[in-house]
């Protein structure tokens, strides 16, 4: 049973040093395709080395306080390539190039032939983090909008029927990772903020492609890219209450960076709102005030029922000991307001 | 510090994982010396031991036993950390000594007078400290072991170099004491290689590794690694054994599971408690519970349970992870039968 005001990550911890190399990984832009030569484990410890990482991202999250784990995204490049590359009908190899959000081109994978899932890809992954911890689990994926538009099409010629087959792809994962033992399935749609016209036009026939007949508990997170990597704000999302009118539950958003009007959430009124917290630009570690002010801000427009206290954004490119602070620092702020709300 | 009755422990090592250290190389020999057996290139090292304590520490967590140590996975070997870092050794250019396999193995040369000149494994303590609840233990080589896993090219009277071990050991455990370690534990198992020696200065420098120190103290002894000395090989009964009944450490930590040792040997502990060893580290499959019961419950005839503290038979480190962690789970689950029972 949750306690009001449950706190969990978007989805992504700090890498160990020793795992993958975290200076290489911040100076480029997140892998589209496979970035191999990130990983500092040797090819036949790689999955052990990752395995024992993956605890380690579980038990800093507990220890920290969180009600919702994951995985920490430990075995991933980027929040997208894993499942993004393991696909059928993209050609890795010979990748082809797309603009990333901040204009600049980036290898990608190009599509060859009909996108479908060829096995599941994070089935192992939800099991690993269920036989890890009793706590509720929720897990990634990225999703169908954000994945047509992080690769090259020379294949459908027609966007809205390459994203409806990515989302097919996405749809059958989800429903493997809910009998693998998800408690929640997240889908990442950074891009349906950077691309919001097409976003407009099919992100949400894209989003419920990929929801048909899942029951379980989902979320969409939405966001203006890292804060690593994309330094600049808009004062509001150019999309967001669109996703009133999708059959997905949750909405996570960032609010501490972008100093977001909170206003806008009540355009969403039957989605619980995964609030973001965490200003991921900043080093230094909030104090819970400073988090329960953040909560406090979007109480007019949501009631506290429907809130779920979360970092901006995936935390891989944080330090780690800045990354457990924050973490801490989260869970502490929602008990203040917890507090003062059941007073 | 409330432990149940029948508290379960380790001896020491657990389980390195693959991406740390290179298992097979060290399957091969226990380094006296320094060994290159890691994997992680050494900007990255610390971390990556650091991390991999933590994965020990929950392994041993989650599988319920009561008292912890932090798997010594900083270790090439349970003694080389420690007797590298003195004062008076000559690491680089080692010393042989015929092993008990009867191999030439290179070991620390003494070329000086033994001295601790720093602190070697006061940061590891507080580290376990910083990351358990659990009652916390910390091994240190023993000094009679290091003084026989050394080539004496200085000491006139190798019982001076023993004692000079000794009061090295000592000014280590008191800082490890300092450092939150609620039992303190030396390993010696080579006090039967020179039974004759040991008679004469073994208990004696224990004393003196061991003065001062207000926690609970551990003398651990055994046969040798299963993964390295074949059970067929080993002696049925310990060589020196009642001579610890007169040394100041409260417990006594023995092997007994593989060797299948006579249990009648505990008559000659009864005023110290004892780990005693029940699960068979040459066993490829984890005892089941009622096992580990059975093996207790042995024991039991000889020493009260308030003298009891199940243990493996020796250090994990040679053992597949799984496999140790499926042992350490029969372990707290046998000492839970009987636990019950009483």
């Amino acid at each position: 049973m949750l306690p009001l005001l449950p706190t969990t990550l978007v989805g992504s911890y700090a890498q160990p040093d020793w795992l993958i190399d975290r200076a290489k990984l911040g100076q480029r832009f997140p892998p589209r395709v496979r970035a191999r030569e990130l990983w500092r484990v040797a090819p036949e410890w790689l999955e052990q080395a990752q395995d024992d990482a993956t605890l380690l991202a579980i038990r800093d999250q507990e220890r920290a306080g969180l009600d919702i784990i994951t995985d920490g995204e430990m075995r991933r490049e980027s929040y997208s390539n894993r499942f993004a590359t393991a696909l059928d009908g993209v050609d890795i190899d010979n990748p082809g190039t797309a603009l990333d959000r901040s204009g600049h081109p980036n290898p990608v994978p190009r599509v060859v032939g009909p996108v479908k899932r060829r096995h599941p890809v994070q089935v192992r992954d939800v099991e690993f983090l269920r036989a890890n911890t009793d706590r509720p689990i929720k897990i990634t994926v990225p999703g169908p909008f954000t994945m047509s538009q992080q690769a090259q099409d020379d294949y459908y010629k027609d966007e809205v029927a390459l994203a409806l087959d990515y989302a097919a792809a996405v749809n059958v994962e989800i429903e493997d990772l809910f009998v693998a033992g998800a408690d929640i399935v997240q889908i990442d749609e950074p891009y349906m903020q950077a691309r919001a016209e097409k976003a407009k036009r099919y992100g949400v026939q894209v989003l419920d492609r990929a929801l048909q007949g899942i029951n379980g508990t989902t979320a969409v997170h939405i966001c203006f890219g890292y804060a690593a990597v994309i330094h600049n704000r808009p004062p509001a999302y150019s999309f967001l209450p669109e996703f009133e009118g999708s059959k997905v539950q949750q909405i996570s958003i960032e609010t501490a960076q972008a100093n977001l009007d909170c206003a806008i959430l009540a355009k969403l009124p039957s989605k619980t709102i995964l609030l973001g917290v965490l200003d991921l630009s900043d080093m230094s570690i909030e104090t819970p005030e400073t988090i329960a002010a953040r909560i406090r801000r979007a109480l007019p427009h949501v009631p506290a029922e429907r809130i779920v206290v979360a970092p901006d954004c995936g935390l891989k490119y944080l330090p780690r000991e800045v990354a457990f602070g924050k973490m801490q620092a989260m869970v502490a702020g929602a008990a203040i307001v917890r507090r003062e709300l059941q007073a | 510090m409330s432990s149940p009755l029948l508290p379960t422990t380790v001896v020491g090592s657990y389980p390195q994982p693959d991406w740390l250290v290179n298992r097979e190389m060290l399957s091969k020999t226990v380094p006296r010396v320094r060994m290159d057996i890691w994997r992680v290139p050494e900007a990255w090292l610390e971390q990556a031991q650091d991390d991999a304590t933590l994965v020990a520490i929950r392994d041993m967590e989650r599988a319920g036993i009561d008292i912890i140590t932090d798997g010594e996975i900083r270790r090439e070997s349970y003694s080389n950390r420690f007797a590298t870092a003195l004062e008076g050794i000559d690491t680089d250019k080692p010393g042989h000594v015929k092993a008990r396999s009867g191999q030439q193995t290179p070991v620390p040369r003494v070329v000086g007078k033994i001295r601790r000149t720093r602190a070697v494994e006061v940061r590891d303590m507080q580290f376990l400290r910083a990351n358990t609840d659990r009652v916390a233990k910390i091994t240190l080589p023993g000094p009679f072991t290091m003084s026989q896993q050394a080539k004496n090219e200085f000491y006139k009277d190798e019982e001076e170099m023993v004692m000079d071990y000794a009061i090295a050991v000592n000014a280590e455990a008191r800082e490890l004491e300092k450092a939150g370690a609620d039992v303190i534990q030396l390993d010696e198992p080579w006090l039967r290689n020179d039974p004759d020696a040991a008679k004469r200065v073994a208990v004696k420098a224990i004393n003196r590794a061991l003065e001062g120190i207000k926690v609970p103290t551990i003398v651990h002894l055994c046969f040798g690694y299963a993964a390295l000395v074949p059970g067929e090989t080993k002696p049925v009964g310990y060589s020196f054994l009642p001579q610890l009944a007169d040394s100041t450490a409260q417990q006594i930590s023995i092997e007994a599971a593989q060797p299948k040792l006579d249990l009648g040997v505990l008559k000659d502990l009864a005023r110290k408690k004892v780990l005693l060893g029940v699960i068979d580290l040459n066993d490829p499959k984890a005892e089941t519970p009622e096992v580990v019961a059975e093996r207790i419950r042995a024991a039991l005839k000889f020493l009260g349970p308030d003298k009891l503290i199940p243990a493996p038979d020796c250090g994990m480190k040679y053992l597949p992870r799984a496999l140790a962690f499926a042992k350490l789970k029969a372990l707290s689950e046998g000492a839970a039968i009987v636990r019950q029972e009483l």
